[in-house]
């Protein structure tokens, strides 16, 4: 047991003659170090962008097309009573329930009218809470806020709308601006004191408020549709033929979320690929400095050899200077990676949010997916110096001398 | 020392050494025969080119000679498998080289360790024995000093004293003293001969320079790969 702890130390301190020569020979291993880290920067910042972009495409799914969740409806679109509620959320075992209550309006530009539907949603961002809008179904190609006299028709028209449906408006703290998204003419209107955007309007969707903005008005407002969403784990389809079995008009989008979910599994592997190419490319680097470096050091692996050290001893040397490059690129990479998802999502949320709704902002990726590539840097930089140490066991002692 | 009445440390029957294959054959060693007993302190001189550093690397056990015979303490070496030999080198012979080879990263005290380390030896006793080495060659007080921060002379003294750390049962010296000025060598060589006649290890040195012969007690001379003379110094 001594005996043994006794070589675990000896590897330990050849471990740290390692390190030492990592240091005293720093330089040469700073191109690599950038090498590594700008891989594993630009890999975190797709990835983030990835998973921003399922995460707002999901949002967007669920929210416009129900996609991952059950939307349901009672026969004939009655309103649904609290204990009917109630007893989907105890049948199904459900993360939580979108209560959605609609009704149809009509907004006038100019002289022409927008038929839509109202939408009230308890459980919509926090950042469109009261927003409204209209697509611009006219084919209108772009509505300038300047135009205030349109402007005034609209609002007019708009509050008007919901002063009838509603009894009561905020018509004097509203304002309306109008702007394009992703290539759509849209029409909304936001609040500047509450600094609350707006945008969702389609042709099916129509117009969205807050339900609890819809309670001040209605406060015995009852939901027309329920949106039902499953825990994670738990089946779309149990729980859509669960709430069947309540003779509830279901839908569950399954055959969408897959495609959607494919969509993105397809997106992820090309990242992931693009990604291991990048390695691929970083641990060439490690590879190349550390050919070089066993070049520059026939003459010291020689001598070492005669002094009566293992091939595999010479090797752990080399790879505590693999693992150094390695590590120090991967905390550079990791850290500079994911500052730069924040920065850029800063940036993002301040320009993109307040125009359109429908921000693209990366995501910052879960604690797993950094260890991970941590632990796939590591192993392809120890990969990527393989072949130049099996290099090691080839170099004869004789060289320390014929080198003199 | 009666040499009659011990057993030669290393033997060479009949070594031969050949480089290249055919009509670029070239002979660096022929036929050479020779014993070097216990404690002996041997020069082995020629110009360049004459063999003396493939004779001495073969004694080393760095080069398999072509042909012939070599025995350390009796037994053929080369006939053993290359890590067996590498564990005898390592263990029974230290090397000392005119540049030193020391590592240059690593401080005075690491370089002297570095035999101990690789070769797992007791961590206490290896502490204890450098610690001893380093006093002996007056290079305690700079142990913790990088090699490359030191003078010629100094660093040729942690190189002797990494020589002798897993105290061997000879010393090969190829130069020691060829990057030395006159007052630096002979500092060296009184090092290196009281390692002979204090510790009574057994040196063999290669040298051109014949003021170094004086310090041996047996001179071996080598021309076009032959010994042409071996005679007692004392």
């Amino acid at each position: 047991m001594t005996k043994l702890w006794n070589k675990i130390q000896d590897q330990l301190t050849i471990a740290r003659l390692g390190s030492k020569d990592f240091f005293h020979n720093r330089k040469k291993y700073y191109v690599p170090i950038i090498g590594v880290s700008l891989a594993l920067i630009i890999l975190i910042v797709f990835t983030s962008f990835c998973l921003g972009l399922e995460s707002l495409t999901m949002d967007y799914l669920f929210r416009v097309k129900g996609v991952g969740a059950v939307k349901v409806k009672k026969p004939n679109n009655s309103l649904f009573e609290p204990e009917e509620v109630e007893q989907i959320l105890s049948l199904a075992e459900v993360d939580k329930v979108d209560k959605i209550t609609s009704f149809p309006i009509t907004i006038t530009v100019g002289n022409k009218k927008i038929d839509t539907i109202l939408y009230a949603e308890e459980e919509i961002n926090k950042d469109r809470q009261i927003s409204f809008g209209a697509k611009d179904k006219l084919g209108i190609k772009k509505i300038k806020a300047q135009e205030n006299n349109l402007e005034t028709v609209i609002t007019n028209n708009l509050f008007s709308e919901l002063k009838n449906d509603l009894g009561e408006t905020e018509e004097k703290k509203l304002t309306m601006e109008f702007y394009q998204t992703q290539g759509e003419n849209v029409l909304g209107a936001s609040s500047i004191e509450t600094r609350l955007q707006g945008v969702i309007a389609d042709k099916k969707k129509g117009v969205i408020v807050s339900l609890e903005k819809l309670k001040q008005y209605k406060p015995d407002v009852k939901p027309t549709e329920l949106r039902v969403k499953p825990k994670d784990g738990q089946e779309i389809k149990l729980v859509a033929n669960k709430i069947r079995g309540m003779r509830m008009v279901v839908e569950d989008n399954i055959a969408l979320l897959q495609d959607v979910k494919r969509l993105f599994l397809v997106l992820k592997l090309g990242f992931a690929t693009f990604a291991l190419i990048s390695l691929l490319l970083a641990s060439l680097g490690v590879f190349n400095v550390i050919n070089i470096t066993l070049v520059e050091k026939t003459r010291i692996i020689a001598l070492m050899k005669i002094v009566g050290a293992k091939n595999k001893q010479i090797i752990l040397i080399f790879i505590t200077n693999v693992f150094l490059i390695v590590m120090i690129s991967t905390i550079i990479g990791l850290i500079s990676g994911n500052a730069l998802v924040i920065a850029i999502n800063k940036i993002f949320q301040t320009l993109s949010v307040k125009k359109t709704g429908m921000n693209l902002t990366p995501l910052l990726m879960p604690i797993q997916y950094n260890l991970i590539i941590a632990l796939i840097t590591i192993m392809a930089g120890v990969i990527g110096s393989f072949y130049p140490l099996r290099k090691v066991k080839n170099i004869d002692e004789l060289k320390a001398l014929i080198y003199e | 020392m009666s040499k009659q009445k011990t057993k030669p440390i290393i033997e060479l029957k009949d070594t031969s050494v050949f480089f290249g294959q055919d009509q670029n054959k070239i002979t660096a060693l022929a036929n050479i025969s020779l014993k070097i007993f216990p404690r002996e302190f041997v020069v082995i001189m020629g110009q360049s080119g004459s063999g003396k550093t493939t004779l001495m690397n073969i004694i080393g056990l760095l080069l398999k000679p072509s042909l012939g015979k070599y025995l350390l303490r009796g037994e053929q070496v080369y006939q053993l498998k290359r890590e067996k030999i590498i564990k005898i080198r390592a263990k029974k012979m230290g090397f000392i080289f005119q540049k030193y080879n020391l590592v240059p990263h690593l401080n005075v005290w690491e370089n002297v360790m570095l035999p101990g380390l690789f070769t797992h030896s007791q961590r206490n006793s290896r502490k204890k024995r450098a610690i001893e080495l380093l006093q002996r060659v007056k290079m305690a007080d700079q142990s913790h000093q990088l090699v490359n921060e030191l003078s010629g002379g100094e660093q040729q003294r942690v190189a002797i004293a990494r020589a002798m750390m897993l105290n061997p049962w000879i010393i090969l010296a190829d130069e020691p003293t060829g990057n030395l000025d006159t007052k630096t060598a002979k500092e060296v060589m009184e090092i290196i001969k009281n390692l002979n006649r204090v510790s009574r290890r057994t040196i063999i040195m290669v040298t051109h320079n014949p003021n170094l012969a004086s310090y041996a007690t047996r001179k071996i001379s080598i021309k076009d790969g032959k010994v042409t003379n071996d005679q007692a110094m004392e």
